[in-house]
Protein backbone atom coordinates (compact mmCIF):
# COMPACT_ATOMS: atom_id res chain seq x y z
CA UNK A 1 0.00 0.00 0.00
CA UNK A 2 1.44 3.49 -0.83
CA UNK A 3 -0.66 6.66 0.03
CA UNK A 4 -0.10 10.37 -0.25
CA UNK A 5 -1.68 12.79 2.18
CA UNK A 6 -3.34 14.19 -0.64
CA UNK A 7 -7.28 13.75 -0.53
CA UNK A 8 -8.95 10.82 -0.83
CA UNK A 9 -10.98 10.21 -4.26
CA UNK A 10 -13.01 7.15 -5.08
CA UNK A 11 -12.02 5.14 -8.11
CA UNK A 12 -13.91 6.34 -10.29
CA UNK A 13 -14.70 5.27 -14.33
CA UNK A 14 -12.56 6.10 -17.53
CA UNK A 15 -12.70 8.89 -18.62
CA UNK A 16 -10.83 11.30 -20.89
CA UNK A 17 -8.61 13.86 -19.29
CA UNK A 18 -10.35 16.95 -18.52
CA UNK A 19 -9.85 20.46 -18.55
CA UNK A 20 -11.05 24.00 -18.14
CA UNK A 21 -8.77 26.13 -18.94
CA UNK A 22 -8.25 26.51 -22.46
CA UNK A 23 -5.28 27.92 -22.87
CA UNK A 24 -2.85 27.77 -25.79
CA UNK A 25 0.23 25.53 -23.85
CA UNK A 26 -2.18 22.78 -22.74
CA UNK A 27 -4.38 21.93 -25.72
CA UNK A 28 -1.75 19.40 -26.87
CA UNK A 29 -2.18 17.68 -23.81
CA UNK A 30 -5.83 17.69 -23.82
CA UNK A 31 -5.91 16.58 -27.32
CA UNK A 32 -3.18 14.27 -26.73
CA UNK A 33 -5.06 12.42 -23.49
CA UNK A 34 -8.73 12.53 -25.46
CA UNK A 35 -6.97 10.57 -28.10
CA UNK A 36 -5.25 8.01 -25.89
CA UNK A 37 -8.11 7.36 -23.65
CA UNK A 38 -10.07 7.16 -27.38
CA UNK A 39 -7.25 4.47 -27.79
CA UNK A 40 -7.34 2.51 -25.15
CA UNK A 41 -11.31 2.24 -25.34
CA UNK A 42 -11.13 0.92 -29.34
CA UNK A 43 -8.16 -0.92 -29.21
CA UNK A 44 -7.60 -2.47 -25.94
CA UNK A 45 -3.80 -1.98 -23.73
CA UNK A 46 -1.69 -4.45 -25.89
CA UNK A 47 -2.15 -2.07 -28.96
CA UNK A 48 -1.88 0.84 -27.20
CA UNK A 49 1.14 -0.36 -25.53
CA UNK A 50 2.53 -0.68 -28.55
CA UNK A 51 1.57 2.97 -29.93
CA UNK A 52 3.25 4.16 -27.10
CA UNK A 53 6.20 2.06 -27.73
CA UNK A 54 6.54 3.60 -31.15
CA UNK A 55 5.63 7.01 -30.26
CA UNK A 56 8.70 6.85 -27.37
CA UNK A 57 11.02 4.80 -30.02
CA UNK A 58 11.10 2.67 -28.30
CA UNK A 59 15.30 -13.01 -8.35
CA UNK A 60 16.34 -10.76 -6.33
CA UNK A 61 14.87 -11.52 -2.60
CA UNK A 62 13.38 -9.14 0.11
CA UNK A 63 13.04 -10.88 3.89
CA UNK A 64 10.07 -8.85 5.41
CA UNK A 65 9.92 -7.54 9.08
CA UNK A 66 6.81 -8.98 11.34
CA UNK A 67 4.83 -6.15 12.85
CA UNK A 68 1.63 -4.54 13.54
CA UNK A 69 0.37 -2.81 10.32
CA UNK A 70 -2.12 -0.08 10.15
CA UNK A 71 -3.54 -0.76 7.12
CA UNK A 72 -5.87 1.72 5.65
CA UNK A 73 -9.33 1.24 4.24
CA UNK A 74 -9.32 -1.99 1.90
CA UNK A 75 -11.70 -0.98 -0.85
CA UNK A 76 -12.03 -4.20 -2.25
CA UNK A 77 -13.32 -3.34 -5.35
CA UNK A 78 -12.92 -6.26 -8.06
CA UNK A 79 -11.88 -5.51 -11.39
CA UNK A 80 -11.95 -8.75 -13.57
CA UNK A 81 -11.49 -6.49 -17.12
CA UNK A 82 -12.74 -9.07 -19.98
CA UNK A 83 -10.19 -8.95 -22.41
CA UNK A 84 -11.54 -6.69 -25.62
CA UNK A 85 -9.90 -6.32 -29.47
CA UNK A 86 -6.65 -7.40 -29.47
CA UNK A 87 -6.03 -7.69 -25.54
CA UNK A 88 -4.98 -11.14 -25.93
CA UNK A 89 -1.35 -12.16 -25.31
CA UNK A 90 0.21 -11.68 -28.63
CA UNK A 91 -0.90 -15.33 -29.90
CA UNK A 92 0.24 -17.43 -27.33
CA UNK A 93 -1.17 -20.82 -26.10
CA UNK A 94 -3.46 -20.99 -23.59
CA UNK A 95 -5.01 -17.66 -24.16
CA UNK A 96 -7.91 -16.65 -23.77
CA UNK A 97 -8.41 -14.01 -26.22
CA UNK A 98 -9.30 -16.02 -29.47
CA UNK A 99 -12.96 -16.87 -28.76
CA UNK A 100 -12.87 -20.05 -30.35
CA UNK A 101 -12.51 -21.96 -27.18
CA UNK A 102 -13.96 -20.61 -24.07
CA UNK A 103 -11.73 -21.36 -21.10
CA UNK A 104 -12.88 -24.13 -18.72
CA UNK A 105 -14.52 -23.36 -15.51
CA UNK A 106 -11.41 -24.27 -13.63
CA UNK A 107 -8.83 -22.31 -16.19
CA UNK A 108 -6.87 -19.98 -13.28
CA UNK A 109 -7.27 -16.68 -14.48
CA UNK A 110 -5.64 -13.19 -12.97
CA UNK A 111 -7.51 -10.88 -10.74
CA UNK A 112 -7.03 -7.04 -10.11
CA UNK A 113 -8.74 -5.88 -6.50
CA UNK A 114 -8.22 -2.14 -5.36
CA UNK A 115 -6.59 -2.51 -1.94
CA UNK A 116 -5.68 1.56 -1.80
CA UNK A 117 -8.17 3.76 -3.60
CA UNK A 118 -6.66 6.44 -5.82
CA UNK A 119 -5.75 9.29 -3.77
CA UNK A 120 -4.31 12.22 -5.14
CA UNK A 121 -1.89 15.49 -4.26
CA UNK A 122 -1.09 19.15 -5.63
CA UNK A 123 0.73 19.37 -8.81
CA UNK A 124 0.18 15.39 -10.06
CA UNK A 125 0.80 13.51 -6.96
CA UNK A 126 -1.33 10.12 -7.11
CA UNK A 127 -1.17 6.88 -5.53
CA UNK A 128 -3.45 3.77 -6.12
CA UNK A 129 -3.27 0.16 -4.75
CA UNK A 130 -3.91 -3.23 -6.46
CA UNK A 131 -3.77 -6.72 -5.85
CA UNK A 132 -3.28 -9.47 -7.90
CA UNK A 133 -4.89 -12.95 -7.46
CA UNK A 134 -5.45 -15.86 -9.32
CA UNK A 135 -9.00 -17.05 -9.71
CA UNK A 136 -9.58 -21.08 -9.82
CA UNK A 137 -6.04 -21.54 -8.35
CA UNK A 138 -5.09 -24.37 -6.84
CA UNK A 139 -2.21 -25.12 -4.59
CA UNK A 140 -0.96 -26.55 -7.71
CA UNK A 141 -1.02 -23.45 -9.62
CA UNK A 142 2.22 -21.88 -10.53
CA UNK A 143 4.03 -19.25 -12.40
CA UNK A 144 4.49 -15.78 -13.22
CA UNK A 145 1.83 -12.86 -13.31
CA UNK A 146 3.92 -10.31 -15.86
CA UNK A 147 3.09 -6.62 -16.26
CA UNK A 148 3.82 -4.36 -19.55
CA UNK A 149 3.62 -1.01 -18.20
CA UNK A 150 4.09 2.08 -20.09
CA UNK A 151 4.40 5.90 -18.93
CA UNK A 152 3.68 9.27 -20.87
CA UNK A 153 4.08 12.23 -19.59
CA UNK A 154 2.93 15.53 -20.87
CA UNK A 155 3.87 18.94 -18.72
CA UNK A 156 4.77 21.85 -18.87
CA UNK A 157 6.12 24.77 -16.34
CA UNK A 158 6.52 28.23 -15.27
CA UNK A 159 9.41 29.02 -13.97
CA UNK A 160 11.87 32.79 -14.49
CA UNK A 161 12.32 34.15 -16.93
CA UNK A 162 8.98 33.08 -18.66
CA UNK A 163 6.69 35.76 -18.72
CA UNK A 164 3.58 34.33 -15.75
CA UNK A 165 1.58 32.06 -17.97
CA UNK A 166 3.80 31.33 -19.99
CA UNK A 167 4.73 27.70 -19.94
CA UNK A 168 7.61 25.11 -21.71
CA UNK A 169 7.77 21.55 -22.05
CA UNK A 170 9.95 19.85 -18.75
CA UNK A 171 10.54 16.15 -17.89
CA UNK A 172 9.62 15.04 -14.72
CA UNK A 173 11.85 12.85 -12.85
CA UNK A 174 14.78 14.88 -14.14
CA UNK A 175 16.67 17.87 -12.53
CA UNK A 176 14.17 19.75 -9.48
CA UNK A 177 11.26 17.90 -10.80
CA UNK A 178 9.77 14.95 -9.69
CA UNK A 179 7.52 12.42 -10.95
CA UNK A 180 8.08 9.21 -12.96
CA UNK A 181 10.85 9.48 -15.72
CA UNK A 182 9.54 7.66 -18.88
CA UNK A 183 12.94 6.98 -19.13
CA UNK A 184 12.31 4.08 -17.27
CA UNK A 185 10.06 2.26 -19.86
CA UNK A 186 8.63 0.56 -21.16
CA UNK A 187 8.89 -2.12 -18.68
CA UNK A 188 8.29 -5.58 -17.73
CA UNK A 189 7.55 -6.83 -13.73
CA UNK A 190 6.73 -9.69 -12.36
CA UNK A 191 5.05 -11.73 -9.57
CA UNK A 192 5.72 -15.14 -8.66
CA UNK A 193 2.62 -17.35 -7.74
CA UNK A 194 3.04 -20.64 -5.62
CA UNK A 195 0.99 -22.71 -4.65
CA UNK A 196 -1.98 -20.30 -6.09
CA UNK A 197 -0.76 -17.47 -3.75
CA UNK A 198 0.97 -14.68 -5.43
CA UNK A 199 4.40 -13.30 -3.69
CA UNK A 200 6.60 -9.96 -4.27
CA UNK A 201 9.06 -10.90 -7.46
CA UNK A 202 10.86 -14.37 -6.54
CA UNK A 203 10.69 -13.47 -2.27
CA UNK A 204 9.03 -14.89 0.12
CA UNK A 205 7.08 -12.14 0.68
CA UNK A 206 3.68 -12.09 -0.39
CA UNK A 207 2.51 -10.01 -2.54
CA UNK A 208 0.41 -6.97 -0.66
CA UNK A 209 -0.29 -4.32 -3.38
CA UNK A 210 0.96 -3.47 -6.75
CA UNK A 211 1.34 0.82 -6.86
CA UNK A 212 0.85 3.51 -9.63
CA UNK A 213 2.72 6.18 -7.12
CA UNK A 214 3.74 10.03 -8.37
CA UNK A 215 5.04 12.58 -5.81
CA UNK A 216 4.18 16.38 -6.71
CA UNK A 217 5.61 16.45 -10.18
CA UNK A 218 6.62 20.70 -8.66
CA UNK A 219 4.90 23.72 -8.24
CA UNK A 220 3.99 25.25 -11.21
CA UNK A 221 3.50 22.77 -13.41
CA UNK A 222 0.58 21.33 -15.48
CA UNK A 223 -0.07 18.93 -17.81
CA UNK A 224 -1.20 14.88 -18.06
CA UNK A 225 0.55 11.83 -16.45
CA UNK A 226 -0.49 8.49 -18.00
CA UNK A 227 0.70 4.89 -16.80
CA UNK A 228 -0.60 2.34 -19.40
CA UNK A 229 -0.59 -1.58 -17.96
CA UNK A 230 -1.40 -4.79 -19.55
CA UNK A 231 -1.04 -7.59 -16.86
CA UNK A 232 -1.20 -11.61 -17.34
CA UNK A 233 -0.96 -15.06 -15.77
CA UNK A 234 1.83 -17.00 -17.39
CA UNK A 235 1.20 -20.65 -15.53
CA UNK A 236 4.49 -22.78 -15.50
CA UNK A 237 6.69 -20.07 -16.51
CA UNK A 238 10.18 -20.23 -16.04
CA UNK A 239 10.97 -15.89 -15.60
CA UNK A 240 13.56 -15.07 -18.52
CA UNK A 241 16.65 -14.13 -16.54
CA UNK A 242 16.73 -10.62 -18.27
CA UNK A 243 14.28 -9.78 -14.81
CA UNK A 244 16.72 -8.27 -12.32
CA UNK A 245 15.75 -7.19 -9.12
CA UNK A 246 17.11 -3.43 -8.94
CA UNK A 247 15.99 -2.03 -5.91
CA UNK A 248 15.27 1.35 -7.23
CA UNK A 249 12.15 2.78 -9.05
CA UNK A 250 10.00 2.15 -10.51
CA UNK A 251 9.70 -1.88 -9.95
CA UNK A 252 11.83 -1.71 -6.71
CA UNK A 253 11.27 -5.27 -5.38
CA UNK A 254 10.06 -6.93 -8.26
CA UNK A 255 12.04 -8.56 -10.96
CA UNK A 256 11.64 -6.40 -14.13
CA UNK A 257 13.28 -5.91 -17.78
CA UNK A 258 12.81 -2.94 -20.16
CA UNK A 259 13.25 -5.38 -22.50
CA UNK A 260 10.32 -7.28 -24.23
CA UNK A 261 10.58 -10.69 -23.34
CA UNK A 262 8.00 -11.57 -25.66
CA UNK A 263 6.23 -14.26 -23.48
CA UNK A 264 3.25 -16.09 -24.95
CA UNK A 265 1.65 -18.48 -22.61
CA UNK A 266 -1.07 -15.97 -21.08
CA UNK A 267 -4.42 -16.63 -19.69
CA UNK A 268 -6.37 -13.29 -19.73
CA UNK A 269 -4.51 -10.40 -20.00
CA UNK A 270 -5.99 -7.38 -17.39
CA UNK A 271 -5.43 -3.46 -17.97
CA UNK A 272 -4.22 -1.28 -15.35
CA UNK A 273 -4.09 2.05 -16.27
CA UNK A 274 -4.44 5.45 -14.22
CA UNK A 275 -4.81 9.01 -16.21
CA UNK A 276 -3.38 12.33 -13.70
CA UNK A 277 -4.15 15.39 -14.94
CA UNK A 278 -3.59 18.93 -12.80
CA UNK A 279 -2.90 22.83 -13.54
CA UNK A 280 -0.39 24.32 -11.06
CA UNK A 281 0.20 27.20 -13.41
CA UNK A 282 -3.03 28.81 -13.83
CA UNK A 283 -4.88 26.65 -11.54
CA UNK A 284 -5.07 25.40 -8.02
CA UNK A 285 -2.59 22.69 -8.53
CA UNK A 286 -4.97 20.27 -7.40
CA UNK A 287 -4.83 16.60 -9.58
CA UNK A 288 -7.64 14.96 -10.98
CA UNK A 289 -7.23 11.08 -12.02
CA UNK A 290 -9.36 8.70 -13.20
CA UNK A 291 -8.09 4.31 -13.28
CA UNK A 292 -9.24 1.47 -15.28
CA UNK B 1 33.15 -14.91 22.56
CA UNK B 2 32.88 -18.39 19.96
CA UNK B 3 35.47 -19.40 17.73
CA UNK B 4 32.45 -18.14 15.08
CA UNK B 5 32.01 -14.74 16.67
CA UNK B 6 35.86 -14.51 16.49
CA UNK B 7 35.92 -14.98 12.71
CA UNK B 8 33.62 -12.24 11.90
CA UNK B 9 35.05 -9.80 14.56
CA UNK B 10 38.39 -10.09 12.66
CA UNK B 11 38.96 -7.63 10.38
CA UNK B 12 41.21 -9.64 8.32
CA UNK B 13 38.47 -12.50 7.84
CA UNK B 14 37.46 -12.42 3.40
CA UNK B 15 33.98 -12.08 2.91
CA UNK B 16 32.88 -15.63 2.55
CA UNK B 17 34.76 -16.50 6.05
CA UNK B 18 32.83 -13.71 7.51
CA UNK B 19 29.68 -15.38 5.82
CA UNK B 20 30.27 -18.97 6.76
CA UNK B 21 30.86 -17.38 10.67
CA UNK B 22 27.31 -15.61 10.53
CA UNK B 23 25.46 -18.88 9.34
CA UNK B 24 26.92 -20.88 11.94
CA UNK B 25 26.01 -18.41 14.56
CA UNK B 26 22.55 -18.93 16.39
CA UNK B 27 19.93 -16.77 16.36
CA UNK B 28 18.89 -15.60 19.85
CA UNK B 29 22.43 -16.24 21.37
CA UNK B 30 24.64 -12.79 20.45
CA UNK B 31 24.47 -9.21 21.97
CA UNK B 32 23.89 -6.65 19.39
CA UNK B 33 27.06 -4.71 20.58
CA UNK B 34 28.94 -7.81 18.32
CA UNK B 35 27.40 -6.24 15.53
CA UNK B 36 27.08 -2.35 16.51
CA UNK B 37 31.10 -2.83 16.87
CA UNK B 38 31.91 -3.92 13.38
CA UNK B 39 29.12 -1.87 12.01
CA UNK B 40 30.79 1.69 13.60
CA UNK B 41 34.25 0.48 13.09
CA UNK B 42 35.63 2.35 9.47
CA UNK B 43 38.46 0.16 9.85
CA UNK B 44 36.60 -2.79 8.56
CA UNK B 45 36.09 -3.14 4.64
CA UNK B 46 32.41 -1.65 3.79
CA UNK B 47 31.09 -5.16 3.02
CA UNK B 48 31.73 -6.60 6.39
CA UNK B 49 30.15 -3.74 7.99
CA UNK B 50 26.97 -4.12 5.72
CA UNK B 51 27.19 -7.86 6.69
CA UNK B 52 26.87 -6.57 10.29
CA UNK B 53 24.14 -3.98 9.67
CA UNK B 54 22.25 -6.86 8.22
CA UNK B 55 22.19 -9.43 11.11
CA UNK B 56 21.45 -6.19 13.44
CA UNK B 57 18.19 -5.35 12.25
CA UNK B 58 17.66 -9.41 11.68
CA UNK B 59 18.52 -10.12 14.79
CA UNK B 60 18.01 -7.54 16.94
CA UNK B 61 15.30 -5.26 15.67
CA UNK B 62 11.25 -5.96 16.20
CA UNK B 63 8.92 -3.85 15.18
CA UNK B 64 6.67 -1.77 15.62
CA UNK B 65 9.88 0.86 17.03
CA UNK B 66 10.46 3.66 17.54
CA UNK B 67 13.38 5.22 15.61
CA UNK B 68 14.83 6.88 19.14
CA UNK B 69 15.00 3.22 20.06
CA UNK B 70 16.25 1.93 16.88
CA UNK B 71 19.02 4.91 17.18
CA UNK B 72 20.11 3.31 20.79
CA UNK B 73 20.01 0.05 19.37
CA UNK B 74 22.32 1.12 16.38
CA UNK B 75 25.05 2.75 19.11
CA UNK B 76 25.46 5.60 17.06
CA UNK B 77 25.07 4.43 13.22
CA UNK B 78 28.26 5.53 12.14
CA UNK B 79 27.52 3.53 9.34
CA UNK B 80 24.85 5.65 8.04
CA UNK B 81 26.55 9.21 6.70
CA UNK B 82 28.26 6.41 4.30
CA UNK B 83 24.59 4.69 3.35
CA UNK B 84 22.13 6.11 0.82
CA UNK B 85 18.96 6.91 2.26
CA UNK B 86 15.70 7.17 -0.62
CA UNK B 87 12.35 7.98 0.20
CA UNK B 88 10.02 6.11 -2.23
CA UNK B 89 7.68 8.17 -3.64
CA UNK B 90 7.68 7.20 -7.30
CA UNK B 91 6.58 3.55 -8.49
CA UNK B 92 4.92 1.57 -10.57
CA UNK B 93 5.85 -1.83 -8.63
CA UNK B 94 6.20 -3.27 -5.26
CA UNK B 95 8.23 -2.60 -2.26
CA UNK B 96 8.70 -5.65 0.48
CA UNK B 97 7.15 -3.62 3.18
CA UNK B 98 3.20 -2.08 3.55
CA UNK B 99 3.24 1.57 3.62
CA UNK B 100 0.54 2.53 6.29
CA UNK B 101 -1.92 5.09 5.94
CA UNK B 102 0.10 8.40 6.19
CA UNK B 103 2.92 6.84 5.93
CA UNK B 104 5.99 6.51 3.84
CA UNK B 105 8.73 3.96 2.85
CA UNK B 106 12.16 4.54 2.52
CA UNK B 107 15.06 2.64 0.84
CA UNK B 108 18.56 2.35 2.94
CA UNK B 109 21.44 1.14 0.68
CA UNK B 110 24.31 -0.48 2.33
CA UNK B 111 28.28 0.32 1.02
CA UNK B 112 28.82 -1.97 -1.25
CA UNK B 113 31.11 -4.67 -2.34
CA UNK B 114 33.75 -3.06 -4.73
CA UNK B 115 34.52 -6.86 -6.76
CA UNK B 116 30.05 -7.04 -6.70
CA UNK B 117 30.65 -10.40 -5.57
CA UNK B 118 27.51 -10.13 -3.41
CA UNK B 119 24.50 -8.36 -4.00
CA UNK B 120 23.76 -4.60 -2.78
CA UNK B 121 22.66 -5.16 0.80
CA UNK B 122 19.46 -2.54 1.61
CA UNK B 123 16.93 -2.45 4.16
CA UNK B 124 13.25 -1.03 2.93
CA UNK B 125 11.95 0.74 5.78
CA UNK B 126 7.97 1.82 6.49
CA UNK B 127 7.33 4.41 8.74
CA UNK B 128 3.90 5.49 10.07
CA UNK B 129 4.15 9.41 9.03
CA UNK B 130 6.17 10.42 6.52
CA UNK B 131 9.68 12.23 7.20
CA UNK B 132 12.71 14.13 5.26
CA UNK B 133 15.22 11.71 4.22
CA UNK B 134 17.67 13.64 6.25
CA UNK B 135 15.22 13.48 9.45
CA UNK B 136 15.33 9.93 9.31
CA UNK B 137 19.18 9.86 9.09
CA UNK B 138 19.50 12.40 11.84
CA UNK B 139 17.06 10.30 14.21
CA UNK B 140 18.99 6.53 13.62
CA UNK B 141 22.21 8.38 14.25
CA UNK B 142 20.33 10.21 17.59
CA UNK B 143 20.57 14.10 16.29
CA UNK B 144 17.41 14.84 16.19
CA UNK B 145 16.72 18.28 17.76
CA UNK B 146 12.55 17.55 16.88
CA UNK B 147 11.37 15.07 19.58
CA UNK B 148 8.76 14.04 17.20
CA UNK B 149 11.06 13.01 14.87
CA UNK B 150 12.07 10.57 17.37
CA UNK B 151 8.66 9.35 17.72
CA UNK B 152 7.98 8.24 14.33
CA UNK B 153 7.83 4.45 14.08
CA UNK B 154 9.42 1.85 11.96
CA UNK B 155 6.26 -0.15 11.64
CA UNK B 156 7.85 -2.79 9.15
CA UNK B 157 11.02 -3.53 7.73
CA UNK B 158 12.63 -5.68 4.79
CA UNK B 159 15.98 -7.05 4.12
CA UNK B 160 17.74 -7.38 0.75
CA UNK B 161 18.68 -9.93 -0.29
CA UNK B 162 16.44 -12.46 1.88
CA UNK B 163 18.86 -14.48 2.78
CA UNK B 164 23.26 -13.91 2.49
CA UNK B 165 25.10 -16.84 1.61
CA UNK B 166 29.39 -16.96 0.90
CA UNK B 167 29.86 -17.86 -2.42
CA UNK B 168 32.54 -20.63 -2.11
CA UNK B 169 31.14 -23.71 0.40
Amino acid sequence: MFTFAGKSKAVQPPAPARRTSPDHASLGHIREGNRTAHAQRGLGNQALLRLLHANAGGGGQAARSTGEMAQGPAKKTQETVPITGDGGTGGGSGGTSSGSAAPSAAAPTLKKTTVSALSTSANGGFSWGVRWSIDNATTSTNGWIVQHVVVRQNVEAWYPPLIPGATRPIVPGQGSYGGLSESWYPLWEAWQVRGGSVFVGGSTSPHSADTYGQGAVGPNTKGTTEIVGSADFYPSLTLPTAFTVKNAAPAWALPATNTDPRLTGGTSALDHNLTATWDGVGGTGATTATTV
Amino acid sequence: MDTNEKTFSDPRSDDDAVLRAVSQIPSGVTDASLWTRVANDPSYRPFHRAVAVYELFRRHIATPVTLQRTALLLAGGAWLPDAAIEKIESMAGETPVRIPAGGAAFIVRLPGHTAAAHPEIAIYLALDRTLDPRLLRDALTATAADPKVREVRIMEFALVPERLSASRP
